[in-house]
């Protein structure tokens, strides 16, 4: 009884009413991408506080972004809404969440008029769905826990595919994508283990080197109730496409939780190597 | 299993040496093997005297073990590791030309993403405007210093191998 009442107050607040636009200016060949919230930001009190500090992290990439990356535990940040958390409860508030806040990133998207990716809510029982939402309309989900394969996700003029964490350690499940003209590859991880940036470069960092595509990891950083994530999130790209030559576009640290980046798809299809069909066919003949 | 990454120079400075890989050198008669190469053909030798020479790759027995060798653009692709792999090879020696010193941060790059990947030990030798950078990598659970990087320099490189794994390495 009294959870219903509750739940019915904290119902209106998940709504978002913000007013907000943008002019998106689009270039020929080029992608901003922008992930927010990678250093675990505080527990939002309403969708409108979500919003707000959303606006406030990627106001200065608001004209020229493309695609908005929202990492997983975005969602759940919003059990702030409620007055008094019953942490043995949690389990049901996260459930409650999972509708509200698929329809914030459909309003974010709509209102903004920008693709996200983005997580369902997290139950930590199992990996989320990840949404792909195109002017506010849900146009792909994944489920990471399950065995489908990862397909294309076709954004106006580009494309991208979600992966799950083991896909990006081999380039078998990449190839058939990247012959689709897939050249963007992005994974949503959540870490409690802090690995060494070697170990971290075997994932997509290694793929973006030997498929020669860019690869955005986001992985938030940061304490959430009692559980500590160190992640690390980077967009990584063939080398000669990186200023300093180490295969990152940019990366996070605990300071800067920020990523924003151009993904120059013209330039990558101008260097890309693309003999391999000749090889392959020489491998099998083999 | 010894190895040794560089010039036929480097190899007067050792007594034994298994398997000697060179960018393009004359077939020491000194190394039980010897693998050569440039970014267009390459020549496995035994005891000085040429047994195979290829234009593209071919996976070769080599003391027991089998080494995939491949000149040229073969080798910036990872379906060539895992080619390798599938003939269950525990080595790949690469030759590649590159122009500039973007390319060659690449192809080190790539390399070592393929090591990783495959978990196959890789000698990969780099030409580049008159010198030859030698370079080796292993998986990181296979590398002392876990970096998965052995070598990468333009000095030789002594390497002893047990079962495939890297137990010592020495730069002259």
């Amino acid at each position: 009884m009294f959870d219903d009442l509750v739940w019915r107050v904290v119902r209106k607040r998940l709504v978002a009413s913000r007013k907000m636009s943008r002019t998106h200016r689009k270039r020929k060949g080029v992608k901003r991408v922008v992930c927010a919230f990678q250093n675990l930001p505080k527990p939002f009190k309403s969708a409108n506080d979500f919003v707000d500090r959303l606006l406030e992290e990627i106001r200065d990439d608001l004209v020229f972004a493309d695609l908005l990356v929202l990492p997983r535990l975005a969602g759940n940040l919003l059990y702030g809404v409620w007055p008094v958390l019953n942490k043995r409860k949690i389990d049901e508030i996260y459930e409650r969440l999972k509708t509200p806040y698929l329809n914030l990133l459909k309003y974010i998207s709509k209102e903004l008029s920008i693709s996200i990716v983005a997580a369902d809510v997290e139950d930590f029982k199992k990996p989320p769905e990840v949404y792909v939402l195109k002017d506010g309309c849900l146009i792909y989900k994944r489920d990471l826990s399950g065995d489908e394969q990862p397909t294309a996700v076709f954004l106006d003029d580009w494309a991208i595919a979600i992966l799950r964490r083991e896909e990006t350690f081999s380039f078998e499940k990449m190839r058939p994508l990247v012959e689709k003209g897939v050249y963007t590859f992005i994974l949503l991880d959540l870490e409690e283990e802090d690995k060494n940036w070697w170990v971290e470069k075997t994932g997509l960092w290694a793929r973006s080197q030997s498929l020669e595509v860019f690869g955005v990891k986001a992985s938030p950083f940061g304490q959430f109730l009692d559980r500590t994530f160190k992640g690390k999130s980077y967009v990584s790209a063939p080398v000669p496409l990186t200023p300093s030559l180490n295969g990152f576009l940019t990366k996070t640290d605990e300071r800067n939780g920020k990523i924003s980046v151009d993904l120059d798809l013209e330039l990558l299809l101008k260097k890309r190597h693309e003999n391999y069909k000749r090889f392959v066919s020489l491998f099998k003949e083999t | 299993m010894t190895v040794l990454v560089g010039s036929s120079v480097s190899l007067e400075e050792f007594e034994e040496v298994d398997v000697f890989i060179s960018w393009l050198d004359a077939l020491p008669s000194s190394a039980k093997y010897s693998v050569l190469g440039t970014d267009k053909f390459f020549i496995v030798g035994r005891y000085g005297k040429e047994m195979l020479k290829r234009s593209d790759f071919e996976v070769v027995n080599i003391l027991g073990k089998r080494f995939l060798v491949v000149s040229g653009e073969a080798a910036l692709f990872p379906e060539l590791f895992h080619f390798a792999k599938k003939n269950n090879a525990t080595f790949v020696v690469a030759f590649n030309e590159v122009q500039n010193l973007i390319d060659l941060s690449f192809c080190k790059a790539k390399f070592w993403a393929h090591s990783q990947e495959s978990d196959l030990v890789v000698f990969s030798l780099l030409y580049m405007q008159g010198k030859v950078y030698n370079n080796v990598y292993v998986p990181l659970r296979k590398s002392e210093n876990q970096t998965g990087i052995v070598a990468e320099s333009l000095a030789p490189v002594y390497l002893s191998f047990r079962d495939g794994t890297l137990v010592s390495e020495e730069k002259k």
